[in-house]
């Protein structure tokens, strides 16, 4: 869910489409399908005369926040599919 | 503002050919067919001749199109902006100033026919309310869900504070054993009724999200329990169906936005 000054803007509820081994991956799961929405946001707003900086996307799990900040390499999470991975590279470089 | 004719009568293209309609055949030169000049309605072009049209005209007029949403068009003059919203032929202008906004109505009705609603109360039926002072803007459903609820019979139902209980668990263990429940359920217009919840949930009613992506799995094999869990979506909203979302402006640095994401996973 996506807010801006309180309104709700977006929003999506979703069936997980994998069976996840982790509650951790869950989460970054979750993560990843938001900052998908995010880049789109982003866009809307750069592309016309509006001004919004990297947002800003609150999550509910800290192991999973760790994960999506830390790119580093853990044995625990290599099960983890590449492509949702992509919240790491959202977060290193706050969308182009 | 509404276009009143847009789809029809746009220059075509493509070469198309009809056959020559029951009736009005020439006659000896029955093998013939018709070359359109123009586009019908209901031919797949049409739509798109109609948009191609619109783009080339506002474009002219100055605008820029939304990289990221292309039927969002914006202009600058000074400090006064114009954010031209389309929806196949529904537009909305939003705007600063209000003088600005007249002559471009001026120049979009001498290009198209078109109708000037005034401010708008109601979009893609959703109704706006306003209040200008305290900067807010509402947007609900409140007709809709009125709609849908006189359609699936339950405008007199007893409304329920939650649209879904939490013990409820939906499996598609519970598709009809018997011949008889198959034929029961057969009679229910589940698919209808999931579809008419899911636009109120994709425009205004968050609320329900969850409950109509659950309810959405079941479509080919339902049982009783996903029937009357759809029913019980139906009277949470007869009991709530003013809610809307509440938007409101910030005062000073309207230009600067924050936009703030959740995410949760359970």
């Amino acid at each position: 869910m996506f807010n801006l000054f309180g309104g709700a803007v977006s929003w999506m509820s979703k069936k997980q489409s994998v069976v996840a081994l982790s509650t951790t991956k869950v989460e970054y799961m979750a993560s990843t399908h938001a900052s998908k929405e995010e880049v789109w946001l982003q866009r809307l707003c750069s592309s016309t005369w509006l001004v919004q900086g990297a947002i800003r996307i609150d999550c509910d799990s800290q192991s999973a926040i760790f994960l999506a900040k830390n790119p580093a390499y853990h044995s625990k999470t290599k099960h983890i599919d590449v492509q949702y991975h992509f919240v790491r590279d959202m977060t290193e470089e706050p969308c182009t | 503002m509404y276009v009143k004719t847009t789809i029809f009568h746009e220059d075509l293209e493509e070469e198309i050919y009809m056959k020559q309609l029951e009736g009005f055949v020439v006659k000896g030169k029955k093998e013939l067919v018709c070359k359109l000049k123009k586009s019908l309605y209901g031919l797949k072009q049409s739509p798109r001749m109609w948009y191609q049209k619109f783009d080339t005209f506002t474009t002219g007029l100055g605008f820029t199109r939304c990289k990221a949403d292309h039927c969002v068009y914006f202009k600058l003059i000074g400090v006064h902006v114009i954010c031209l919203v389309l929806y196949v032929d529904d537009m909305l202008l939003v705007r600063n100033d209000k003088e600005i906004i007249q002559d471009l109505k001026t120049q979009l009705s001498s290009k198209f026919d078109m109708q000037d609603l005034g401010a708008e109360n109601y979009i893609l039926g959703m109704e706006i309310k306003r209040d200008w002072e305290k900067r807010k803007l509402w947007l609900n459903q409140r007709k809709y869900v009125e709609t849908i609820l006189q359609r699936f019979n339950m405008q007199d139902s007893k409304s329920v504070k939650v649209p879904i209980l939490i013990d409820v668990k939906l499996s598609v263990e519970q598709c009809p054993k018997t011949q008889e429940e198959e034929e029961d359920m057969s009679r229910v217009p589940y698919a209808s009724a999931v579809g008419s919840l899911m636009y109120a949930m994709v425009c205004t009613r968050l609320d329900i999200a969850h409950v109509v992506g659950v309810l959405s799995r079941f479509m080919s094999e339902l049982g009783k329990e996903h029937w009357i869990t759809v029913k019980r979506v139906f009277r949470y909203l007869r009991g709530t169906s003013d809610y809307g979302l509440c938007y409101q402006g910030r005062l000073g640095f309207y230009r600067v936005l924050d936009i703030r994401g959740f995410v949760d996973a359970d």
